[in-house]
């Protein structure tokens, strides 16, 4: 077992150390930060970065930035009221060593006023946007009309109204409201860029295209605006009914097809028949 | 947090596989004649049909259609591109869910209240049922919870799992699920590391064979109706397994 051990360890090592490399600032914004935010270009989905190092002090930015969620529920005011500005949209932890935080911060510094480091999606307004996109992006959303490369289709994590009677995936986010919530660039840019770890890994290897997350995008902002006359009919208490009594039907099929399996001793007929014998024969007389 | 992550998501699966296949294989060896999970069928054997039937059909399948989606994502999301095919694959998985709970709790009611059961459990097999009641428990949660498994489980897992398979192990996704899908892959890592020290190595030699294997036809040469019916009387005819 000893040499189990020694493979067992230096793989665990070389699997531990493989992802670790040092990027600059500039790649770990593109990466990790300009999906929502911009510096020195306006709101996107979380705040403009542009001067965000004279604003906040160094500690208060590491806290924030290596777990947001943990930072606001520690009950700082201040992040605290970001979190609630920016419609509660939690910030994903970027998985960020504290020094590789700090040359981020020292890129965002840099930058001053504005920055081209961006992935930031250019499009036409949705306003352009005819029925023709809207239906299409609806197939897109529940799967009917598959990617062009792939990937998972919307349902399986979101829902929205009237889908069908069980409704849509409820793992992530129910995108009813996203388009109000997120403003169109930054709708825009999540299903774009696909900031958010797991959604990110959906995707990894199935980029949308452009016609794609627009159709997509102009059918959101459609369930956004009819939302009031759509009729809610997810029902997802229906699943566990139909889990019951299947559950029922198959416990069935097991005693119909297992009906003439042995149930008592191979002797009891045997026993039985001594019983009765004497039960008859004893204590009748 | 990134440590603890490693630490479950990585460096766990690693250790349960090679502790699995190692340990399976020297037991194998050493212990040959204690591979199994020890019947307890004649001690018991009226709520074992309720307790175990329904348990392995639903746990053997919900095993199966894991591994299915792991192999297979692009066809599983295939598949799941129609709504009702999409409702008909996750129905049938939590049926067989509801099963598989329901004869876990037959078998462990069985277990907790028969002396002659108890008489032969260990505090292994109180950990066996303990893990797997728990999973099952957790599954039909997620299966509830956050639908639908089947679509995200295909999109986002399936890479997670082959990437530890190919040594390229990517967590950025997993560490992000919600706890209770965190804690459904924690505990398929541990039921898989304990697999070599409980009764549950008897999932590698499931006798199979039975199902092909020639029938066996008995043919009795004495008059055995005689000597089961009723009326004769046994002093007479008398049985012979008597």
């Amino acid at each position: 077992m000893k040499i189990h051990l020694k493979i067992l360890t230096v793989i665990v090592i070389i699997i531990t150390c493989s992802g670790v490399q040092a990027q600059t600032g500039q790649e770990l914004f593109t990466q990790k930060c300009s999906a929502c935010h911009t510096i020195g270009k306006g709101k996107l989905v979380g705040p403009d970065l542009s001067g965000v190092t004279k604003k906040r002090s160094e500690d208060w930015l590491l806290k924030f930035i290596s777990s947001s969620q943990n930072f606001v529920n520690s009950g700082d005011s201040e992040a605290k009221k970001i979190f609630e500005e920016f419609n509660k949209i939690v910030m994903p932890d970027p998985g960020l060593s504290d020094a590789e935080i700090k040359s981020l911060l020292a890129f965002i510094d840099s930058q001053g006023g504005s920055s081209t480091a961006s992935t930031q999606v250019t499009m036409r307004p949705l306003s352009e946007a005819t029925p023709q996109n809207v239906s299409r992006g609806e197939s897109l959303f529940s799967g009917e009309v598959a990617f062009a490369n792939g990937g998972g289709a919307c349902v399986s994590c979101h829902t929205v109204p009237n889908l069908s009677d069980l409704g849509g995936g409820t793992l992530s986010k129910d995108l009813t409201t996203a388009y109000s919530r997120l403003s169109e660039a930054g709708m825009v840019n999540i299903i774009q860029t696909q900031p958010f770890p797991v959604m990110k890994q959906a995707f990894v290897n199935h980029t949308l295209t452009g016609e794609e997350v627009f159709d997509l995008a102009a059918y959101l902002k459609s369930v956004d605006e009819n939302q009031k006359h759509l009729e809610n009919s997810n029902k997802p208490e229906k699943f566990i009914y139909s889990g019951l009594g299947g559950l029922v039907l198959l416990l069935g099929a097991f005693a119909g097809i297992w009906h003439y399996r042995r149930k008592r001793s191979v002797n009891h007929s045997i026993y039985k028949r001594q019983e009765d014998y004497l039960s008859n024969n004893i204590f009748k007389n | 947090m990134e440590k603890i992550n490693i630490l479950l998501f990585i460096v766990l699966p690693y250790l349960s596989l090679l502790v699995f296949f190692f340990g399976s294989i020297y037991r194998y060896r050493k212990y040959k004649y204690e591979y199994s999970s020890l019947s307890s069928q004649f001690l018991e054997q009226k709520s074992l049909f309720w307790g175990s039937v329904p348990f392995h059909v639903g746990i053997v399948l919900i095993f199966l259609g894991h591994l299915f989606i792991v192999l297979f994502p692009k066809e599983v999301l295939a598949w799941n591109s129609n709504l009702i095919r999409l409702l008909t694959l996750e129905i049938g998985a939590l049926i067989l869910g509801l099963s598989s709970l329901f004869g876990l709790t037959v078998l462990l009611i069985r277990r907790l209240t028969n002396a002659r059961l108890r008489a032969v459990t260990s505090p292994m097999d109180y950990i066996v049922e303990f893990l797997i009641f728990a999973q099952i428990i957790l599954g039909i949660y997620i299966a509830y919870g956050y639908r639908w498994g089947s679509s995200w489980f295909a999109s986002v897992l399936s890479p997670y799992i082959i990437s530890l398979f190919t040594f390229r192990p990517d967590i950025q996704a997993v560490s992000q699920m919600p706890w209770v899908i965190q804690f459904h892959i924690i505990g398929a890592y541990l039921i898989v590391l304990i697999v070599p020290f409980s009764r549950l190595v008897h999932f590698l030699v499931p006798p199979i064979h039975y199902i092909w294997r020639p029938y066996q036809q008995v043919i009795w040469n004495w008059g055995r109706k005689k000597a089961k019916s009723k009326d004769e009387i046994w002093t007479v005819t008398r049985p012979f397994n008597n």
